[in-house]
């Protein structure tokens, strides 16, 4: 490709989703010249409801789901503008104090991180779902009534906590901008938060981090897959991405390259580019962790429904922790599912928001999660097959066991209190654990022999080349992951911007005037 | 109004509820030493006036129920079924239970006692009553003989049956006999709950037809008060205790549900007492059932106790199945271990007890008004609580108490069974007692899995003088059990179980 062709950028951020959209708004507020690319599309109300409709990522590079079979590990992963935060349950939880002793880089406390915590807690409008603002259109839904009680009479009533949630409680029948020029409207209780909101009431990246960041100049090149990162002969980093709409690639250039496609993406481009941008870390892939991730459902209740299709996804937690064992259960929103020919789709999202949604088939199942600290020390590796390679997570199933156990009996203990005639833990069955929460892989450490990159997030032996995404994070989150892969992005981005912009006294703006939040999560 | 107040007593009607009156008639006669100068039986009530006329002292008609066998009463009309005279007849209480009683009509007829036995007379369709010196075996049966259920008594050429559907309590009896003061021991359930199914609805329709008249001549009772000379003449005083026995009216074939009937009138008696201020000498007859027979039964639970998981793996001793089953005070004691991260480990039992399937009681203080003094043994047989207190020793040596609840009282089945398996849970700093105060170290959740209902249905273990002894107590056990979760959760098949 002749050189005249080739882009030039100043910063190429690989990714959109709590990594790439928090540190491409930075930077651009920085004044920096970024170009974020993204592989799935702009989903604009048009997430998927019809069997017929584009679920998977598989299908085109058009759905949002892309469900990855890697080894022991089922690892399902967002694609499109805004990443996770299209499909996840909306829930920010800081990270216990305790956690950053262990394998985390010197420099990182809670403490330290707090700031940068408030700072995404004001981003992302956070409320807790049993605020009295957050329940003037909807009261909380019966399975938060449930889980409480259950978890009461389990004797764990000072456990039970409501977490914040990056969703507008508005009112549902009002659509209208929001402070960064995306239109909102308030949420419907209707359960479909995993499978991305159609009404734009959760505040996904691409509502807030996003839009600032294009407003900043940052440009946002959905579709843009990458397939080859390079070192360039002039220094900096040559980026090859496909065009999925057009089946063209293209080549940009950039002296600082920000990878932050989600933990398997950004580990994968490492283990095959790494050695190539000069990576020295012998520590590519490891740390893996599934962050405890355990789901059942619980069959039937003999006096009380769950009805897990009302009401904002996650709504309701407890936390677990007998010393030995740390985990959190939380009550499980899924779409209210309906029998549409000429398959099972999810109910449409064409009724009215005065009206409390409710399915007729899944009101007495019981979706119940759990997600805790697990051992990261999966494994993530490249494996030569006769057809290419593919990316193969080795984890450690056995020596999680008790961790798993501890969440299971748990989960089964909550559905049985709540009047559970049976439940299906497929886990168990299948010993291949599912996660949602896929983190490490590429972890922040003091040294090569620890880690893959230092504690701003710079790839050990390959300047300019940053990891900003939860492939960083050095152990299990324990508690849902987004908020502390949010609140890291943005310390490790300020870090950047300063070297960028050479002010070595830039923040984001607004920053010294963010009020603090108060994380509920109970000292265990 | 004479200086001493007559006094009247009016053994109501109830069927087999009536052993309940024989408790209480132990208590005003023998322990607190009560006189009347008229009594009055109907239906039900007979049993014990016959009684009293025979010269059976009030701790002595206990004692008979408390050995009355009811399955030796049953005997089914045969013929007389299908020419729809009754269903079942009083042959065997003429045959077996009567002379078991020993009564002696002679000694009746000679009794001292001013005694009425109110009746029906289907021939003239008017209320009779009968005196002492009139009665016979004919007119105690026809006193007894219950409309449907049992054959109408044909005496001089009139057929008689109970009276029941005219009155349960013949007040007009007392006034006559010039009574001041009118007692009335009333079994007659009231419980507000309707039950489908022809046997529930007869005995509905008796129901509100004996409390009716109840209320009826009560309201006329306190009417009188307010202007006596317009009415009997006088201020007429009438006490009313009320309870709701746990037994059928008839369908009743096990004498521990009977005997237990025995004892609740015993208990509400003397509570009735406290309440009035009237001394008594309580009699003891805690050891009249002992069988010499212990159980012994394993209790495996698991939950959780502050969030963490907890296991109780329980001994349950029941020293003497015979006065476990009849005296009413259904206590075992506990050993064993609760272990829980919460008590350190497994902690020990040292000292520990339970009680099982008890009925919720709530006394009420007697209401006056008008006149008409009400009082109810306030026992809600629909809901059974089982309390264990265990003082524990945790193995760091720390002394706490659990506490545990089952409460049944959700009348489905499946529901109270599930409740019959779970107890809610408290551990307190310290040995302390259910009620008092301490430090909650925790609450919870314990329950029993299948397994653990099947190894205490295998593990039950017997142990007493002969193999038919022990077969027989733990038989009993299982039925006390059974019938406790019917009462709460099978009414609409019949509202107290037969067993």
């Amino acid at each position: 490709m002749p050189r005249a062709e080739i882009e030039s950028r100043q910063v190429v951020v690989v990714g959109s989703g709590f990594g790439g959209a928090v540190t491409a708004c930075r930077l651009a507020q920085a004044g920096c010249d970024v170009l974020v690319l993204e592989r799935g599309r702009w989903f604009d109300g048009d997430f998927p409801r019809d069997a017929g409709d584009d679920w998977l990522w598989e299908q085109g590079g058009r759905g949002p789901f892309d469900v990855r079979r890697v080894g022991g590990v089922t690892a399902v992963v967002a694609a499109g503008v805004g990443g996770g935060s299209l499909l996840y349950s909306n829930v920010h939880l800081r990270l216990p104090a305790e956690v950053f002793g262990s394998r985390w880089p010197a420099g990182w406390t809670r403490e330290a991180l707090n700031p940068y915590y408030d700072l995404v807690a004001s981003m992302l409008d956070l409320k807790r779902a049993d605020e009295q603002d957050a329940q003037r259109y909807w009261p909380l839904p019966p399975r938060a009534g449930l889980l409480r009680e259950a978890a009461t009479r389990l004797g764990a009533a000072q456990d039970v906590f409501h977490p914040p949630l990056a969703l507008d409680f508005g009112d549902p029948r009002v659509c209208r901008e929001n402070r960064f020029g995306a239109r909102q409207s308030g949420c419907r209780h209707c359960g479909k938060c995993s499978v991305g909101c159609n009404v734009g009431a959760k505040n996904s990246l691409d509502k807030n981090y996003l839009p600032l960041a294009m407003h900043h100049g940052a440009a946002v090149r959905a579709r843009c897959e990458v397939v080859g990162l390079a070192r360039d002969p002039d220094g900096g980093y040559r980026v090859t991405y496909r065009c999925l709409l057009e089946g063209t690639e293209h080549v940009v250039v950039t002296p600082t390259l920000v990878l932050a496609a989600g933990t398997l993406g950004t580990t994968e481009l490492l283990l095959s580019h790494g050695a190539a941008l000069g990576a020295t870390s012998s520590r590519i892939g490891d740390h893996y962790s599934a962050n405890g991730d355990y789901l059942i459902t619980s069959l039937g209740g003999i006096e009380k429904e769950w009805r897990p299709g009302v009401g904002p996804a996650i709504t309701t937690s407890v936390l677990a922790d007998d010393g030995e064992t740390w985990f959190l259960v939380q009550d499980g929103g899924i779409p209210a599912l309906d029998v549409l020919l000429p398959g099972i789709g999810v109910r449409s999202d064409d009724e009215d928001p005065a009206l409390p949604p409710d399915g007729p088939t899944s009101g007495h199942l019981g979706v119940l999660l759990a997600m805790g600290r697990d051992s990261a020390t999966g494994k993530v590796r490249r494996r030569r097959r006769f057809c290419g390679t593919r990316l193969t997570v080795r984890w450690p199933w056995r020596s999680n066991t008790r961790f798993y156990d501890a969440e299971r009996s748990y989960l089964r203990d909550v559905a049985h209190v709540a009047g559970s005639v049976g439940e299906v833990d497929t886990a168990r069955l299948t010993q291949k654990a599912v996660s949602v929460h896929s983190l490490g892989g590429a972890v922040m450490a003091d040294s090569p022999d620890e880690g893959v990159v230092d504690a701003h997030g710079e790839v050990f032996g390959a300047p300019g080349l940053y990891v900003m995404d939860g492939a960083a994070i050095p152990t299990a989150t324990g508690v849902n992951p987004s908020h502390t892969i949010a609140a890291v992005a943005e310390r490790n981005a300020e870090h950047l911007a300063r070297r960028l912009c050479g002010s070595a006294e830039w923040t984001a703006p607004g920053f010294s005037a963010v009020p603090p939040y108060a994380d509920p999560l109970p000292v265990g | 109004m004479s200086a001493v107040p007559k006094r009247s007593l009016l053994l109501a009607g109830g069927g087999l509820k009536v052993a309940f009156q024989a408790g209480v008639l132990q208590v005003w006669l023998s322990e607190a030493g009560l006189t009347f100068d008229h009594v009055d039986a109907c239906s039900g009530g007979a049993f014990n006036l016959a009684l009293l006329c025979d010269g059976r002292t009030g701790i002595e008609i206990a004692d008979l129920w408390r050995q009355m066998r009811p399955r030796d009463g049953v005997s089914f009309s045969g013929s007389g079924f299908l020419h729809g005279r009754s269903i079942v007849t009083m042959d065997a209480y003429r045959d077996t239970i009567f002379p078991g009683w020993g009564l002696d009509f002679d000694r009746i007829r000679a009794s001292p006692i001013t005694a009425t036995f109110t009746v029906h007379n289907r021939s003239t369709a008017s209320r009779e009553t009968f005196s002492a010196a009139e009665m016979d075996l004919d007119k105690l049966v026809a006193t007894l003989s219950q409309a449907v259920w049992f054959p109408p008594v044909e005496i001089d050429g009139h057929y008689y049956t109970d009276a029941v559907f005219d009155t349960d309590a013949n007040v007009d009896a007392a006034l006559e006999q010039g009574a001041d003061e009118i007692w009335v021991v009333w079994t007659v359930s009231r419980r507000p709950e309707w039950m489908p199914g022809a046997l529930a609805q007869f005995f509905h329709a008796l129901e509100v037809s004996a409390n009716g008249t109840l209320e009826s001549d009560l309201e006329r009772i306190r009417m009188n008060n307010e202007v006596p000379d317009r009415h009997f003449g006088r201020h007429v005083h009438a006490k009313v205790l009320r309870a709701e026995v746990a037994t059928h009216y008839l369908a009743l074939f096990n004498g521990d549900r009977l005997h237990r009937a025995v004892e609740q009138g015993v208990r509400a008696a003397r509570a009735w007492c406290d309440a009035q201020g009237i001394p008594y000498t309580p009699i003891d007859r805690s050891h009249f059932y002992d069988t010499d027979v212990a159980l012994r039964f394993s209790d495996r639970l698991r939950g959780r106790l502050r969030g963490r998981r907890a296991e109780a793996d329980l001994q349950l001793l029941v020293p003497d199945a015979g006065a476990f089953m009849n005296t009413g005070h259904q206590r075992v004691e506990v050993r064993g271990t609760v272990t829980s991260s919460v008590l350190d480990g497994a902690a020990t039992v040292e000292e520990g007890h339970a009680d099982i399937l008890l009925d919720v009681r709530s006394p009420s203080v007697p209401v006056e008004s008008g006149g008409v003094q009400e009082a109810d043994d306030g026992v809600d047989p629909t809901r059974k609580l089982m309390t264990y207190v265990l003082h524990l020793r945790t193995p760091t040596g720390r002394a706490v108490t659990f506490l545990g609840v089952k409460d049944v009282s959700t009348p489905t089945v499946r529901a109270a069974a599930r409740e019959a398996m779970t107890m809610s849970c408290r551990v307190l700093e310290g040995w302390v007692g259910p009620d008092d105060e301490a430090v909650e170290l925790a609450t919870g959740l314990l329950w029993m899995g299948f397994r653990d209902v099947a190894a205490q249905l295998v593990g039950a273990r017997a142990d007493g003088p002969s193999l038919r002894a022990e077969a027989a107590g733990l038989a009993r056990y299982g039925a006390l059990f059974a019938g406790s979760l019917w009462d709460v959760a099978a009414r609409k098949v019949l509202t107290y179980a037969p067993f």
